[in-house]
């Protein structure tokens, strides 16, 4: 090297001699940042000239912030993929030429500079463009006063993720120009780069699933799928520290892929130009996993298409035609297509085996059960057997962690594990209905790991009793899901409650308190009264008033979040929380009466299949109904018969807040609604074995109709 | 001197070079001859640095050129099918390898540029083949590089270019002491420049020979004699090839002038002439006598 050849010299000569890209750069960002920016905010001002002005320039500031000039904008996103890509193909890809590849090799100059200097002219070509046209942006913005929430933070933020993302697909980019010498499998290669993680865990999971029956799915792999997605992670970017540790983790391995290609740059033998693949030793693995793949893809598909039974065939489809496939895009001849036959097939007898294997379960992963002494946490999900309503669904957001719990846990587990080998409970002959339900239970162990199961279960009193015994737990009901205990009420920004009675309908409000600390009073006394409800007023009670109630809070990051909880259960037994609705919103419980009724339809549906009549009383209701045996209506208004069927009634919303465990009937012919004398309907539910089905037969046939 | 030792290329199955050893002396014109497949532009590029010998080692001054930068600095490697980057004309290629060959002489690349009537701002897309040609011959000239690693330079060139590209490169040698390794097919397009003579086939090197020792020590001498042929008497003679013609005879034997000439006046011959051997017959005759069938390697 003299002083006649600089390294800034070679970079301006790179530039000038692909000026292409720094061209489509700048004019591709030109058009998706300031032009954009500036025909977006014009419009949405002309759209919005009936209101102050100051209003207008709160919006598009707000859209200028959120979304132009954020991280988040995909315009500006979508250019930093292209032009990584082009970048790096259009540098790189004299490797696969024969020509060229002596031209740039015959040069005196170390293949590691000449790698570094391709490199940047990638770089240089693209980025200091970006920041430009993301800087004019800036300005359209600012000048058209929509710059009210322009900081250097959301600046620095999003250059920082752009400039980091190009970095990624660039550097993948450039390694499947190196690992090629054709362009086109060049691209292929780019493209299977992209998912080839994400693809193997949600293969692997979906192997998992029809192998074993107690797979549930895993959030490591479902982690890894998400987050190992170049695309999913770039469009999915959200805020807070994850973002910052995820930037940090993509740069990271942005330079180890940086590294990675100078090494194989530097080792790649010149006379590949113009092969399959650079390296000899990338074909067998690269075969044997596109294989694999693809057989295990065809064998969901034709599962899909056909049955669970033509998973084999589709196996065998799916491995032939990937080495076919494979064998002719490696050699450049169709002729190639059943080269190296013995390889393939012991690449299907390989496939074949996996799959048996995964289903023989050799390690035992459906019947695992942790030893208890390692658990430091349970949480589990499951369908309340027998509730056919809303609310039937158990789940918590925290750990339990009581010994008792776990030890109970610990019980249905095994009580899964012993119903493995029943074929009504195994995967592929479980159907949900009144006789069988499901449980998913999630451990964590005292090591920091994460075990999950999913079982089949028969509904039996013992595994009732099991739930029973979990779910009146002071752990359990302050760690449930959507319940008054799932948002932290010392981090409280606003809270609202609405509050209906048991004769207020969902589209009416007996009162509302808005003030937030009196709201916050009535949260903790609700808590408190909560813990005190037992299993037998939970079967019996019906809620005199039901709350929701809307909270925003602050959450780990810093971040406000917010909370909109339906159906709140208050009970007769919740004195203070009474006594403090009742200062604070002035509601009382009101039970349901005729007094507020104008009038009740009944509803006759589907009489020929239910069970609950006689063949003599179906009969004699079909010949009343002859155009319409479904939807037939009879209108009541006589305050007598109305009052004697909402006798043990409550309305549908009422029936909503109730608490899991309380049965209500069901398989009934007939449906009654109620019309309220304030232009309000709802449907009436009876608890389980208080339908007044005689009553309402003898209206029905009492009736002119 | 480049020195190569058992230089052996692969490519995949195929043996491209296979075991080559040969040795350039510096400040000589080293003609590399071989049909079409025998692996010279293999060779070459190997000289270049361009491709990593499997086996063996090639050297130039001691030092292998395999990514030596300082080392390439001195080679310029002129290939059979040039690339030229999109829209370039020859003076901003010209500075491209300005900043590839700190040496470059500016002021020769405008004389040669003119003298072969080549419009330095006129794209290179735009030139015939032999143009093309002519300026990669102008670049490697001017680079300053002392190894020029020609490959089928000569081919596309007319004879007048080829002339003057002939005498350029002996100009070249003469002041500045350039090496040129010159790839053909072609045996006649060398003769007049190369002083030692390579011949690759099957990726092996069949011989390697100084041009003037070969010259010098084969003659081709036609003679009549009034009599039998004089086996005995010219028994001391290494005749390789002997053809008759009525009563004309025509030898081709090994041996000094001095030495032949000798051999010859002592069978009190009628007439006897020695004449010229180009060196497709020198080559002819060589390969003979190891058994191949020269024409049958060369085209």
């Amino acid at each position: 090297m003299t002083s006649n050849r600089s390294f800034f010299k070679l970079q301006r000569e790179l530039i000038r001699r692909n000026l292409i890209l720094p061209v489509l750069s700048g004019v591709g960002f030109f058009f998706a940042l300031p032009l954009f920016t500036l025909m977006m905010l014009q419009h949405q001002v002309s759209m919005r000239t009936h209101l102050p002005e100051s209003e207008v320039k709160d919006y598009i500031s707000s859209i200028a912030s959120n979304s132009l000039l954020s991280d988040m904008y995909p315009g500006a996103k979508l250019g930093i993929i292209i032009m990584a890509s082009l970048a790096a193909f259009m540098l790189f890809r004299y490797l696969h030429s024969g020509k060229q590849v002596d031209f740039f090799h015959s040069l005196p100059i170390s293949r590691g500079n000449l790698f570094v200097q391709l490199y940047l002219t990638g770089f240089m070509s693209v980025i200091p463009f970006y920041v430009i046209m993301y800087f004019a942006a800036v300005v359209c913005a600012v000048t058209m006063s929509a710059g009210l929430y322009i900081t250097a933070g959301l600046i620095f933020k999003a250059l920082a993720v752009n400039i980091v993302y190009f970095l990624l697909f660039y550097s993948i980019a450039v390694l499947s120009v190196i690992l090629s010498g054709n362009t086109f499998i060049s691209a292929c290669i780019y493209a299977l780069l992209n998912v080839i993680i994400p693809a193997t865990a949600v293969m692997l999971s979906s192997l998992y699933e029809i192998s074993f029956d107690t797979y549930m799915s895993s959030p490591v792999l479902n982690y890894i799928a998400r987050t190992c997605f170049p695309f999913a992670s770039y469009f999915d970017i959200s805020t807070g520290i994850r973002t910052v540790i995820l930037l940090i983790v993509t740069f990271i391995v942005s330079v180890i892929l940086f590294a990675l290609n100078k090494v194989l740059f530097t080792i790649r033998k010149s006379e590949r130009a113009g092969s399959a693949l650079s390296f000899y030793k990338m074909k067998t693995p690269l075969k044997c996993y596109l294989v694999l793949m693809c057989g295990y893809g065809f064998m969901f598909l034709f599962m899909g298409i056909a049955s669970y039974s033509w998973r084999y065939v589709g196996i065998f489809f799916g491995v032939i035609l990937a080495h076919a496939v494979f064998e002719a895009l490696y050699n450049f001849d169709i002729r190639s297509l059943f080269k190296n036959w013995k390889t393939m097939i012991a690449l299907l007898v390989v496939t074949f085996g996996f799959l048996t294997l995964l289903k023989a379960d050799i390690l035992g992963y459906d019947k695992k059960i942790p030893n208890e002494a390692n658990i430091s946490g349970v949480s589990f999900s499951a369908d309340y057997p027998g509730r056919n309503n809303y609310g039937s669904f158990l789940s918590t957001f925290d750990d339990l962690t009581d010994a008792k719990n776990i030890s109970t846990i610990l019980k249905i587990a095994k009580y899964g594990v012993d119903n493995l080998d029943n074929e009504l409970y195994n995967q592929t002959g479980f159907v949900q209905d009144e006789n069988n339900t499901y449980i998913n239970i999630h451990y964590t162990l005292k090591n920091g790991s994460r075990m999950s199961r999913h079982y089949n279960i028969p509904i039996t009193d013992e595994y009732i009793g099991y739930l029973d015994d979990i779910i009146f737990t002071k752990e359990f009901i302050e760690n449930q899901d959507n319940s008054i205990f799932d948002f932290p009420i010392d981090k409280l920004i606003g809270a609202e409650i609405d509050i209906r009675t048991q004769a207020t309908t969902s589209s009416d409000i007996s009162g509302t308190v808005i003030d937030k600390n009196k709201a916050i009073e009535i949260i903790k006394t609700l808590r408190e009264e909560s813990l005190t409800l037992t299993k037998e007023q939970a079967k019996t009670d019906i809620p005199v008033l039901r709350l929701d109630v809307n909270v925003n809070y602050y959450n780990e990051d810093g971040y406000t979040n917010g909370s909109s909880l339906q159906y709140v259960p208050v009970y007769s037994t919740y004195t203070k929380t009474l006594a403090l609705i009742d200062k604070y919103a002035n509601v009382k419980p009101e039970p349901l009466t005729v007094d507020n009724v104008a009038s009740m339809d009944i509803s006759i549906y589907d009489i020929i299949t239910s069970d609950k009549l006689s063949d003599e009383t179906r009969q004699k209701i079909e010949a009343l109904f002859t155009d319409d045996s479904e939807g037939s209506t009879v209108r009541i208004d006589d305050v007598n018969i109305m009052s004697k069927i909402l006798e043990n009634a409550m309305l549908d919303e009422v029936s909503i807040s109730t608490n899991t465990v309380f049965k209500f009937g069901n398989n009934y012919p007939f449906s009654i609604q109620v019309n309220f004398k304030n232009n309000t309907q709802s449907n009436l539910v009876y608890p389980d074995g208080k339908f007044p089905l005689e009553l309402l037969v003898n209206i029905i046939l009492g009736s002119n109709q | 001197m480049i020195c190569s030792t058992n230089a052996t290329k692969y490519f995949d199955s195929l043996c491209a070079v296979d075991h080559v050893s040969a040795e350039i002396q510096t400040g000589s014109v080293f003609g590399l001859i071989g049909s079409n497949g025998a692996g010279k532009s293999t060779f070459l590029r190997m000289l270049s640095g361009i491709l990593k010998p499997d086996e063996g080692s090639i050297t130039i001054d001691d030092e292998e050129i395999f990514e030596n930068v300082p080392l390439k600095n001195r080679c310029f490697y002129i290939s059979d099918e040039q690339f030229f980057f999109s829209g370039i004309t020859p003076l901003e290629l010209q500075k491209h390898y300005s900043l590839y060959y700190p040496l470059f002489d500016k002021e020769r690349y405008k004389k040669l540029m003119n003298a072969f009537e080549l419009d330095e701002k006129r794209k290179i897309r735009t030139f015939s083949k032999g143009m093309k040609k002519q300026v990669s011959v102008i670049m490697g000239l001017c680079s300053g590089a002392e190894y020029l690693f020609c490959d089928e330079t000569f081919d596309g060139l007319d004879p007048v270019a080829r002339q003057a590209v002939k005498s350029l490169f002996a100009e070249d040698i003469a002041e500045r002491g350039i090496t040129p390794i010159i790839a053909s097919h072609n045996l006649r397009e060398l003769e007049d420049i190369c002083d030692h003579i390579g011949l690759l086939h099957r990726g092996g090197i069949l011989f390697s020979r100084d041009l003037d020792d070969m010259k010098l020590g084969i003659h081709k001498v036609q003679v009549i004699w009034n009599k039998p042929f004089p086996e005995s008497s010219l028994s001391g003679l290494d005749i390789i090839h002997k053809d008759r013609r009525g009563s004309l005879y025509t030898l081709t034997v090994r041996g000094t002038r001095d030495e032949v000439q000798n051999a010859i006046s002592q069978t009190e011959p009628t007439f006897f002439e020695l004449l010229p051997l180009s060196l497709e017959e020198i080559f002819i005759s060589e390969t003979e006598v190891i058994g191949y069938d020269i024409k049958s390697l060369l085209l």
